[in-house]
């Protein structure tokens, strides 16, 4: 039918489908600013304007807007300078968004800037609430809305010609400390024979002992704008599906509506039949390959149990055959003419349930390849022990010893881009795979057999990603993709709806887990014990590594020392059992999380039992700077184990600075509080509560906390590499195998090659992640990107400095040695110089040419663990069980912080996402394994409306074993929250809840039980 | 997807009342299966494949909020959207804001931009605060069909909601008395988050008679399969004593008579619990705001 209506000001006259919708409209004719996030209209990610009002146009037919005016982020502005043509440049809003990092992976920002500018619009003098309210209708998984929302009310207030206070561009220098009731020792010990400068905790920002950049950082530890935020602020057309291809077919995939079972009849012939379908394939079809989809290092540590498409189903939504069609909807419609028989074998949904004796075989192929202790018959997808000391006989020993169980849920890492893939045959008949992906590099080497290819053959590209958070460190859609494009000679489209990104991507481990741990009667831990059930769901990919850091990370925090003998007592045993359910995987955090929520509530327990201060029996027992891991010659990711030393570690003064911030010691904060002490709370603030008015006697208020660390890197094995190019004028090229992910890994990396290089940021044209051009990266997790990656990107710059240095040295007739770089320029000692452009031509047009250019990659023996203290402060309704988190704290010792605007939008983020794990994010499955709310909303996600106040500090150490003193700052904010959150419902009640998320009804049980 | 979809029609006529008989002519069809496009927001997330054609109502001037001829109540057409009832001064000012409160309650600022009143009213979700709040307000249902226009309690559509659509009618728009004075309302919910959907809400409007209740209506959301009417229970502190007492017993009879079926979100047990609960809260904090 014929669509008549207004774009961006422009009169249009489309052919749209009846049932178009016109998301669909508007990407079909390249207005790629419009964003895929759900089918419902709950994410928000579609948002346009329809006669100046924010709407969502995935739940619109292309038809309503017929006669009516659409507009979409391409009018809000674009870059200023386009050559000769000088532009309005970008709105007010958009380099506000890009000013205060608001933009992180910017999938969501065309949504978010529309929504904005509506307002903003009505109403020049919003208030922050306001300012909430209109984004509420945008998700937005990165950031936790804290900069989107600064940056409306800056645009706001320059909109009305106001002066806007420049943004603070480096972090404060730390904190004064607070008194806490701390046992003398508990901040100060250090382990007797440790050499002196490695257990000192630095808490200011000192230069590194190797200085590799001018003496005074320029770039480093600066918030620069993120290298790709000018045009995410666009809505170019940067992500995956934002390509247009001649002849591209559509994919889909038949999904299994049983948990378990084979397919006894599969007849595909009625929809190879309907016109319009090119390729429908079954396990009949395409050659059976074993392997795993959990994008890791060779050789990967776990099962091989994962085929393209097999006989057998696993979960509801299992694979059960593809289809490439020429458009979506004949897509579906071969789906549905599809004819499948299934034969249902009895279903394991409760992971408890998995290793009993007449529990049916989930993997029972024979082509299984078993890894380490995994044993498929009993439906063990891998099994991990590890025992440091003599638990037992310290157990036996301890005055006290503490029992308890904790149970955390499945969630979903919800990036509001789904899964989408597009693989197409190029002109030297070589594979070419745009994905969304985490793990390029792993995913080519992982395809090649699947797909009988060899490496070479494989061309694996990462465009933007619109979120990953471990979810697409998984090689779970390229393949069928590719298989549709073998069959077909096609370019093929595989994009996952909502319903199935949570069907049928991954999610986090659920766990049960035991802790039992021995503690003297003064508060010093001596043994320590953990006892995980997690359940891995159908296939085993990070089976054994997600569990296996649950312990490696959370069981190191307090090493058990603390007996006669000063030698750890830890015992970590895990079972990973398959099930019935959708496969878990990597997820932010990757598996510490989980564990954290054991041991941290486990030592509210313990500190409330012995009627102990809980943060000073935390210090008290806590790691110390120059003490060894603990785990660290135990276990690493199914590898050899190494020691490491523990260098940095800041936690007590992040403890005491977090303390202050939450107001700690305030209003009679006291071990088994009554509660009810203050009324006023944010609930009563807020304009969504309707409850009850704010001096309520059923309103308790309590404060929690929780102590993590994490790891940056898996030590001995990731490995990150880069390549750096110098350009005829000055300028360079950064190649890196490293995958952002809208974390702004590209910008710090920019960053640390501009310090080196004596240039600006906007000097180097950053290019991440192309397996045919840049180097090698093991990809984006573990935390590792700004330590590995960045590590060697400074080795890169350093050759390239080291090779500018000898041509400026020739040009000036001084010793190469004697050069330093600095503002674009080479200088010799007496003050002459040539620019950087200058040595470029030199270099390549005039004399000893050679191209400037050096690769360098990195891999680390240590995964220096950054620290944090986390704290809530909740208010609980006793009646309903409603809790509400009035405000979030997170101190942190990342190391060095490269980019404050960057880091800080890490962990704000990553704190919202660890809020819903904490209240209300659940996956919730029905008796036959079916999920029950695969939708945003009913899976429900913090919006901007609803949260509470986070502050994040940094206290920065200097971790020698990087060039700029960096740590990890990415997985750790997801692993304090949640017990924060519980132990201060914990001290506002009384009452202990030992699972997540604490639901109203949860919570409301609780106190029944209670009274 | 509305995979199935071959016909959009957008009914538009010089007067609506031409418009509406297109629209029920085309919806009286049997062989074509057709669907009321309002927003659109439900109708497209559900991908119902059945749906052979829609009917757009935004050509029939639904889209408005005004005082009655008679000053006697608040008319707001079918397509009003929650966000122009969430704004809209005399939602705001009647009821102790209840409506405006209900409209807003629900979903996002961007999704309540599409969604509209009639929309929420012919769904009828069973957790939607806008509808537990109209039935606490006693709205009627405007109700167009090939016979002409008729009215029903909101309370009474509900009940036969199916029926009623299919004849096949349409409602045009939402009729709200205008509060009688000394009047007050409240909701009061519980739910995941504080923007969440409800897990179970509450809606009381009470009127004050010096210490005696006046009059009083009390609706609740997420206990049963659609919005519950519950005021034949609150007529019990009609002409009584308002006592705290006399609140928790009617709050107990509400949780007696409620048989709710649990989700995801919270159990049958659980809900049955919250709606003494929220009743309760509701029907204090309506009955203080009316002081």
């Amino acid at each position: 039918m014929q669509l008549d209506f207004i774009l961006n000001g422009t009169s249009q006259h489309w052919e749209v489908a009846v049932n178009e919708s016109l998301l669909d409209a508007l990407r079909r004719h390249g207005i790629f600013g419009v964003k895929h996030g759900c089918e419902t209209g709950e994410c928000g990610a579609c948002t346009v304007w329809l006669d100046g009002r924010p709407v969502t146009s995935c739940t619109m037919l292309a038809a309503q807007a017929a006669g009516h005016e659409v507009t979409t982020v391409e009018a809000l502005g674009e870059h200023p300078v386009q050559g000769w043509k000088q532009t309005a440049g970008l709105s007010t809003l958009q380099q506000a968004f890009i000013e205060t990092g608001a933009i992180q992976c910017g999938y969501c920002t065309p949504g978010q800037l529309l929504a904005a500018e509506a307002l903003l619009r009505v109403n020049p003098r919003p208030t922050e609430a306001e300012v909430r309210e209109a984004l509420s209708g945008v998700l937005c998984r990165c950031t936790g809305y804290v900069k989107p929302v600064q940056a409306v009310l800056r645009a706001a207030a320059r909109l009305r010609g106001e002066t806007v206070e420049p943004l603070p561009a480096r972090l404060d220098p730390p904190a004064h400390m607070l008194e806490l009731p701390l046992p003398p020792d508990a901040l100060t010990a250090e382990p007797p024979g440790a050499p002196a400068a490695q257990t000192r905790t630095q808490t200011s920002t000192r230069q590194p002992p190797l200085t590799v950049a001018v003496a005074e950082p320029k770039h480093v530890g600066v918030a620069e704008p993120k290298v790709d935020a000018v045009k995410l602020a666009q809505g170019k057309p940067a992500f995956t599906a934002d390509v247009e291809m001649r002849d591209m077919l559509v994919g889909k995939i038949l999904r299994s509506p049983i948990a378990h079972g084979y397919i006894k009849r599969i007849d595909v012939s009625k929809a190879r039949a309907l016109p319009g379908v090119h390729a429908v394939l079954t396990y009949q079809d395409i050659p059976r390959v074993v392997y795993s989809t959990a994008g890791q290092s060779d050789p990967i540590p776990g099962p091989l149990d994962f085929v393209s498409l097999d006989r057998k189903v696993r979960f509801v939504g299992d694979r059960v055959a593809a289809v490439a069609a020429e458009t979506e909807e004949i897509a579906c419609r071969a789906l549905e003419l599809i004819e499948v028989e299934y034969e249902e074998l009895p279903a394991i949904l409760d992971p408890r349930e998995s290793m009993q004796p007449a529990a049916p075989v989930i993997h029972d192929e024979p082509d299984y390849v078993p890894f380490g202790d995994c044993d498929p018959q009993r439906n063990l997808a891998a099994h991990i022990n590890i025992e440091l000391g003599d638990v037992d006989a310290a157990l036996a020993a301890a005055d006290h010893v503490f029992e308890g169980e904790y149970e955390v849920p499945k969630v979903q890492q919800a990036p509001i881009e789904p899964y989408v893939c597009i693989t197409y045959w190029d002109e030297d008949d070589r594979l070419v795979i745009r994905t969304s992906t985490q793990v390029p590099f792993h995913a080519r080497r992982i395809l090649a057999p699947v797909l009988g290819l060899p490496v070479k053959r494989i061309r694996v590209i990462k465009p933007r990603i619109g979120g990953g958070f471990g979810n697409k460190q998984e090689v779970m859609i390229e393949d069928i993709c590719a298989h549709l494009t073998i069959a077909t000679k096609r370019p093929v489209k595989l994009e996952y709806t909502r319903e199935e990104q949570f069907m049928a991507s991954t999610s986090r481990h659920p766990m049960i887990i035991k802790m039992r741990t021995g503690v003297m009667r003064d508060g010093r831990i001596v043994a320590n014990e953990m006892r995980v059930l997690s359940d891995t769901g159908a296939y085993g990919n990070h089976a054994l590594t997600v569990t296996g850091n649950t312990g490696h990370k959370a069981m190191s925090l307090y090493p058990a020392d603390k007996g006669p003998d000063g030698r750890s007592h830890i015992r970590f045993v895990a079972d990973v059992v398959y099930t019935n359910t959708p496969t878990a995987g990597a997820y932010r955090g990757y598996g510490v999380p989980q564990g954290f929520f054991a041991v941290e509530c486990h030592m509210e327990y313990i500190a409330r039992a012995l009627g102990l201060d809980p943060l000073a029996f935390r210090l008290m027992n806590v790691i110390k700077p120059g003490e060894e891991h603990p785990m660290s010659k135990a276990w690493s990711e199914g590898r050899e184990a190494r020691p490491e030393l523990i260098r940095t570690n800041a936690i007590a003064e992040c403890a005491r600075l977090g303390a202050e911030l939450i107001g700690w010691n305030e209003g009679n904060r006291e071990t088994g509080n009554q509660g009810g002490k203050e009324t006023k709370t944010q609930a009563g603030k807020n304009p969504l509560s309707t409850c009850l008015p704010v001096s309520s006697p059923s309103l308790r208020r309590g404060k929690g906390v929780a102590l993590v660390m994490q790891g940056t890197a898996i030590p001995n094995l990731d490995m990150g590499a880069a390549s750096i190019k110098m350009n005829d004028d000055g300028s360079f090229n950064l190649l890196v195998g490293a995958t952002d992910l809208g974390t702004g890994s590209d910008t710090v990396l920019t960053q640390m090659a501009a310090e080196v290089l004596g240039c600006e940021p906007e000097d180097i044209i950053t290019y991440s992640s192309d397996t045919d051009f840049t180097p090698f990266d093991k990809g984006a997790y573990a935390s590792s990107t700004t330590y590995i990656s960045g590590a060697a990107v400074v080795e890169a710059a350093r050759k390239v400095a080291d090779q500018i240095k000898a041509v400026a040295g020739r040009m000036l007739d001084v010793p190469a040695a004697e050069i330093v770089l600095a503002e674009r320029r080479a200088w010799a000692a007496d003050g002459r110089n040539v620019t950087l452009a200058q040595v470029a031509l030199e270099s390549l047009h005039r004399s000893q040419q050679h191209q400037i250019m050096a690769v360098g990659s990195w891999v680390s023996p240590d995964s220096p663990p950054p620290f944090a203290a986390q704290f809530a402060d909740v208010t609980v309704d006793i009646e309903t069980g409603q809790v509400t988190v009035n405000k979030l704290v997170m101190v942190l010792d990342c190391g060095m912080i490269v980019n404050p605007a960057t880091a800080t939008g890490q962990v704000e983020g990553g704190m919202t996402q660890a809020l819903g794990y904490a209240l209300c994010e659940e996956m919730a499955f029905d008796s036959r394994g079916r999920m029950l709310n695969p939708r945003f909303g009913d899976y429900r996600i913090f919006t901007a409306d609803e949260m509470p106040e986070m502050v994040v500090r940094f206290v920065q150490t200097y971790e020698p074993t990087h060039p700029f003193g960096v740590k990890a700052v990415a997985e750790i904010p997801l692993d304090g929250v949640g017990p924060a959150v519980a132990n201060a419902v914990y001290d506002a009640l009384g009452a202990r809840i030992t699972r997540l998320p604490l639901t109203p009804e949860r919570v409301w049980r609780t106190l029944r039980a209670q009274r | 997807m509305l995979l199935n979809l071959r016909e959009y029609h957008r009914p538009v006529a010089e007067t609506p009342d031409r418009g509406l008989s297109h629209a029920l002519e085309l919806f009286a069809r049997r062989e074509v299966r057709t669907a009321v496009l309002a927003g659109g927001d439900t109708l497209l997330a559900a991908h119902d494949t059945t749906i052979e054609a829609v009917v757009d109502l935004q050509g029939l001037g639904l889209d408005f909020i005004t005082a009655d001829a008679n000053q006697a109540g608040l008319r707001i057409g079918a397509l009003t959207t929650r966000a122009a009832l969430a704004g809209h001064e005399a939602a705001r000012a009647s009821y102790d804001g209840i409506l405006a409160e209900a409209a807003r309650r629900w979903s996002g600022s961007v999704q309540r931009n599409r969604a509209t009143v009639g929309g929420a009213v012919a769904v009828a979700a069973p957790n939607d605060p806008l509808l537990a709040a109209l039935l606490a307000c006693d709205a009627r249902v405007v109700l167009a069909d090939r016979a002409g226009e008729q009215q029903r309690s909101l309370g009474e559509f509900l009940a036969r909601r199916t029926a009623l659509l299919a004849a096949p009618a349409i409602i045009t728009e939402l009729w709200v008395p205008w509060p009688a004075s000394h009047t007050g309302a409240a909701l009061a919910s519980v739910a995941r988050t504080l923007a969440d959907a409800p897990i179970v809400i509450a809606a009381a409007v009470v009127q004050r008679d010096g210490e005696q209740c006046g009059a009083a209506r009390l609706a609740l959301g997420g206990v049963a399969e659609a919005p519950w009417d519950a005021s034949s229970l609150a007529a019990g502190l009609i002409g009584r004593p308002w006592t705290a007492a006399a609140v928790a017993a009617l709050a107990g009879r509400v949780a007696e008579t409620v048989r709710p079926t649990g989700d995801f979100r919270g159990s049958a047990e659980y809900r049955q619990a919250m709606a003494e609960v929220l009743s309760a809260r509701a029907l204090a904090a309506a009955w203080h705001r009316a002081a």
